[in-house]
């Protein structure tokens, strides 16, 4: 038995049992209790406050209610609406993370059973090889075996989280906040050991600048010959396929959707990538996969029931997803294939993934000659589906993007396809508007059938990369700190977006050619992955992929928002020499007052990236989400005009210096664009900034609020300490400003500031908010 | 994005004459509509209650066409209310004094009872127009529950948590109302 221990009466004694190579757990606060870093948790709630925008005012968890909360009404167990909303948080992190960490309990077993548990951990040019799970856990695991009493902890943990929102729990959203953050924290240990334990074992790229760039879009695969396509996040099922496919020598073409699409890439960059998310329900409706093997997380759940209406056969690999399916695991190879081909069965489990391998391939090439018939190819088919659309509007009530598909259905009636290509552009391919529509329009056909035409979605992504590397961190990490390079902003997260993924690629586009270090992954690396310029050309194509300003990295699949959070932790303790083991409270307050890092979650719309944004919080790293963000109920905002809020300590004699705002927020929701980009700017921003850093970051939010909100933020003053801050090609016009407007003293003579900043610059000054640090 | 037709029953009733209380659902019909849901109005109503308001402040979206934007500033001109552009649109008021603030931290400052951009008190009403519905949706939920401020929609959408609110409308039926509202602003 491995794991973390506590006896009755010495609940501080913790008492670890785990095979960990070398060491046992070090640090202040190794494998952490929910209670072990709350105080940490506070300090981040005091100034950036839980603001709740609930869903819905009911609580229907036990046979009490429903309970009435609205209006400052407590349920019959004494809970409140915003202790309500941070529980219902609370739970939907949990999901998240759990689903991180099965999913790497899954995956590592199965490498473990291919390779053994010795296999050593490899992942690039790396000292501390698992930071998350260093900084947490306080061990340095070595080998695939080492990783189990990692995941121990973390679903020890999980559970623990998991009771307390039992009714009649935890009755504070502060302690349910923190607990949440919390589950934030172990979600980045439990993808750090999926990412690192297929990294080592399946010899994806390490730490690998020049990771080779691989086929993405619809219309990638040649169709000529058999086609699987995998969904879903965990690689394992798709790399039997591949290795089967390989042994044997068929020519058959494997795609992938979502995460496992972009890690079978990293496996062979030979495989090609079909899509995100939001490509499900269009891949499948094209009739071109002829086999789909689902494995798990974001995969629709009625898949099944819309490929058989195209007869394509699902394989099911995964006890998250059994969708029903006959489990035919110890069956013959021939006889589950012949029960698919002849379409007796739908579907199978089959939890042998080298079966699976095997059972799809033979499956796919005995098909594929039947299924030529099912293809969705046809334009002129609009007119016959669309000619029984009344305009009822149904449809639009329904659409999660708020698209105008009534309006569009009915152009296309007067043989107008424009607006539905133009749907085309924003449509996620949910399919609610299909549900309510009364005339039974197969309205996502409709859409998909007016782009075949004109579409070319054919383009370039980097594999995933994976972690970034010491010297790397070594090269960058300084300017990075002082603020010379503006900032890391880690672009990551689903494709929920508001009106399409095209501005998500023009954000991108500024702020690499902004010099900012644009790191992605997932459905957003493959979103963007699908614009071009001029020249044809993706911003995979166009930037390098070093962790140096002005390129773009991707790491690679959800799990490698680890190697994100990584490279973060690596700032504070490479560049900055801080112990990483069990230190988590001190990487944590460097990061937040130090590394100018901000996440953008654009078209979050999962648990897994709630908990991942979550994880991003507790260490410090503010977040950004997209207009749908407020579903998840919860954002923490800073206020600005409280200024007994922005003090910190300084670490070299424990005194208390009053700050700018900086970083303003920990979690908000822009509506746009044009919002979100100077709003990155301006999270960017840290009180540890040198001058020449201040400068250029300023220079930064300005421009892109003139740029984008047509006029200078009201709050650039308040970031200015110095003349030297001052963007240089403005300088005159803001000491103006700075004079009439605020009235601050200036010496033209010098154009040299005499009285205004709330503080002056000091280039020794080590912000901090642990006392601790201070006192020493 | 944007907003909808959604004719059907109500295809034919009140053709020439503006009514903007019909289909007074939340314009997505799977949003909730709380314990206790928006009366939706005519321009009338929400006008005269404008009028009566010491301390309001237009907040204005994104969401909307040039010509909509058009008539909300000359709606924001007439009544003489404070306008704020929350969001990206902020850079696209040009005629009217506005300031910019993030919606979600408007709503933060108004339920921690912030005194204004002027910093003289609390806004007694916020006046909503142009927005994402599922953005301000929730939003109008948190400061239902937790602020005193009386919300008011003047947008297309009905959005079950203000304190008033039009049905959803079409874009003409938008503009007309926009242009009610402009109309009954003037006649002091
Ligand atoms: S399938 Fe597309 S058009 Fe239909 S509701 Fe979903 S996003 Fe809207
Ligand atoms: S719901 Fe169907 S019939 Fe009604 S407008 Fe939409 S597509 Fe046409
Ligand atoms: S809210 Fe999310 S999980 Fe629930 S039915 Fe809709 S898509 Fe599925």
């Amino acid at each position: 038995m491995e794991g973390v221990f506590t006896i009755k009466g010495l609940e501080n004694v913790k008492i670890y049992i785990g095979k960990f190579s070398e060491e046992e757990p070090q640090g202040i606060t190794p494998m952490p209790n929910i209670e072990d870093l709350r105080e940490w948790d506070m300090k981040l709630l005091k100034r950036y406050k839980p603001l709740y925008t609930p869903l819905s005012e009911r609580c229907t968890f036990c046979t009490y209610g429903p309970c009435d909360l609205s209006k400052g009404k407590e349920g019959a167990c004494g809970i409140d609406l915003k202790t309500q909303q941070a529980r219902l948080l609370l739970f939907t992190t949990i999901m998240g993370a759990s689903a991180h960490a099965t999913h790497g309990r899954h995956i590592l077993e199965h490498l473990i059973h291919m390779y053994g548990r010795d296999h050593q951990i490899e992942v690039g040019a790396s000292e501390d090889k698992t930071p998350n799970i260093s900084l947490v856990a306080g061990i340095v695991p070595k080998t695939l075996g080492d990783l189990e009493s990692v995941l121990t902890y973390v679903e020890g943990q999980l559970s623990h989280l998991l009771a307390s929102l039992h009714t009649g729990q935890e009755g504070s959203y502060l302690d349910f906040e923190s607990k949440a953050l919390h589950a934030g924290m172990l979600d980045h240990v439990g993808m750090e050991v999926a990412d690192v334990a297929q990294v080592s074992a399946l010899n994806m790229p390490k730490a690998d600048e020049n990771a080779p760039l691989v086929d993405i879009g619809l219309d990638v695969l040649d169709t000529s010959k058999p086609v699987i396509v995998c969904i879903g996040h965990n690689v394992a099922a798709a790399y039997h396929i591949m290795e089967y496919m390989e042994e044997h020598r068929y020519d058959i073409e494997l795609g992938g959707l979502c995460c496992t699409a972009i890690d079978t890439t990293r496996v062979d960059p030979k495989r090609k990538i079909v899509g995100s998310l939001s490509s499900q329900l269009r891949f499948i409706r094209s009739g071109v996969p002829d086999v789909v093997v689902v494995d798990e997380q974001c995969v629709r759940t009625d898949t099944v029931k819309e490929a058989s209406r195209l007869r394509i056969p699902v394989i099911a690999t995964s006890n998250k997803i059994m969708y029903g399916l006959r489990d035919r695991t110890n069956d013959a190879v021939d006889e589950i294939v012949e029960d698919l081909v002849s379409g007796k069965e739908k579907g199978v489990l089959i939890l042998d993934l080298e079966k699976a391998g095997e059972v799809a391939v033979k499956t796919a090439v005995a098909i594929h000659p039947q299924r030529k018939d099912y293809r969705l190819s046809d334009p002129e088919r609009i007119s016959e589906l669309v000619k029984d659309c009344t305009g009822c509007g149904n449809c639009n009530f329904q659409c999660p993007e708020e698209l105008r598909i009534s309006e569009a259905m009915g152009a296309a009636k007067q043989g107008d396809t424009s607006l539905l290509q133009k749907l085309d552009e924003c449509c996620i391919a949910c399919g609610r508007c299909e549900q309510e529509c009364p005339k039974g329009i197969p309205i996502v056909d409709v859409i998909q059938l007016s782009v075949l035409p004109i579409r070319k979605d054919k383009s370039k992504v980097r594999a995933g990369r994976g972690q970034v590397s010491d010297p790397e961190i070594r090269e960058e990490g300084r300017n990075l700190v002082l603020g010379v390079t503006p900032g890391a902003v880690a672009m990551v997260g689903c494709p929920n977006f508001p009106g399409g993924a095209r501005e998500l690629y023009e954000v991108a586009e500024e702020l690499v050619k902004r010099s900012y270090i644009v790191m992605v992954n997932g459905c957003t690396a493959m979103e963007i992955a699908r614009f071009k310029d001029d020249e044809g050309r993706s911003l995979f194509e166009r930037y390098p992929a070093r962790f140096l300003k002005g390129n773009i990295l991707n790491t690679g699949s959800c799990v490698s928002n680890s190697a994100i959070t990584g490279a973060v932790i690596k700032v504070a303790t490479i560049f900055a020499k801080k112990q990483l083991l069990g230190n988590y409270e001190e990487i944590a307050d460097y990061i937040l007052n130090r590394v100018g890092a901000v996440g953008v979650a654009w078209g979050a719309y999962s648990q897994k990236a709630q908990s991942i944004g979550l994880g991003c919080v507790r260490l410090g790293v503010p977040v950004i989400l997209g207009p749908h963000g407020v579903k998840y109920r919860r954002v923490y905002v800073g206020h600005t005009y409280n200024k007994d809020e922005w003090w910190v300590y300084d670490a070299r004699d424990g005194s208390k210096v009053e700050i700018e705002p900086a970083p303003e927020h920990l979690m908000i929701t822009v509506d746009s664009k044009e919002e979100l980009l100077p709003m990155i700017a301006k999270l960017c921003i840290r009180p540890s900034d040198n001058n020449f850093g201040r400068m250029i970051k300023l220079t930064n939010y300005i421009e892109l609020s003139e740029k984008y909100l047509g006029r200078l933020p009201d709050d650039w003053h308040v970031f200015v300490r110095t003349e030297g801050d001052l963007p240089l090609a403005y300088k005159d016009r803001l000491l103006k400003i700075l004079e009439d407007e605020h009235g601050w003293k200036i010496d033209w003579a010098s154009k040299k500031i005499v009285e205004g900043p709330m503080r002056r610059l000091d280039v020794s000054f080590q912000p901090t908010n642990l006392k601790k640090e201070g006192r020493e | 994005m944007s907003s909808s037709e959604g004719k059907g029953k109500d295809k034919d009733k009140g053709k020439n004459k503006l009514d903007t209380t019909r289909r007074a659902h939340p314009y997505d019909r799977a949003d909730f509509m709380g314990t206790k849901s928006a009366r939706a109005v005519n321009p009338e109503v929400i006008a005269k209650t404008i009028k009566k308001m010491k301390r309001a402040l237009l907040v204005i979206g994104s969401n909307l066409s040039d010509e909509e934007l058009a008539k909300v500033v000359e709606f924001a001109k007439v009544s003489g209310l404070e306008v704020v552009g929350a969001g990206g649109v902020a850079g696209r008021l040009k005629d009217i004094p506005n300031h910019y603030m993030n919606l979600h931290l408007l709503v933060g400052y108004i339920i921690e009872g912030w005194k204004g951009f002027d910093g003289n008190g609390k806004y007694d009403a916020l006046v909503f127009v142009g927005h994402i519905y599922y953005h301000l949706s929730p939003m109008l939920r948190a400061l239902s529950n937790f602020s005193s401020t009386r919300l008011i929609s003047i947008d297309r959408y009905y959005y079950p948590s203000a304190d008033m609110t039009f049905g959803n409308l079409s874009d003409e039926e938008f503009i007309q109302a926009l242009d009610r509202l402009i109309d009954i602003m003037r006649e002091e």
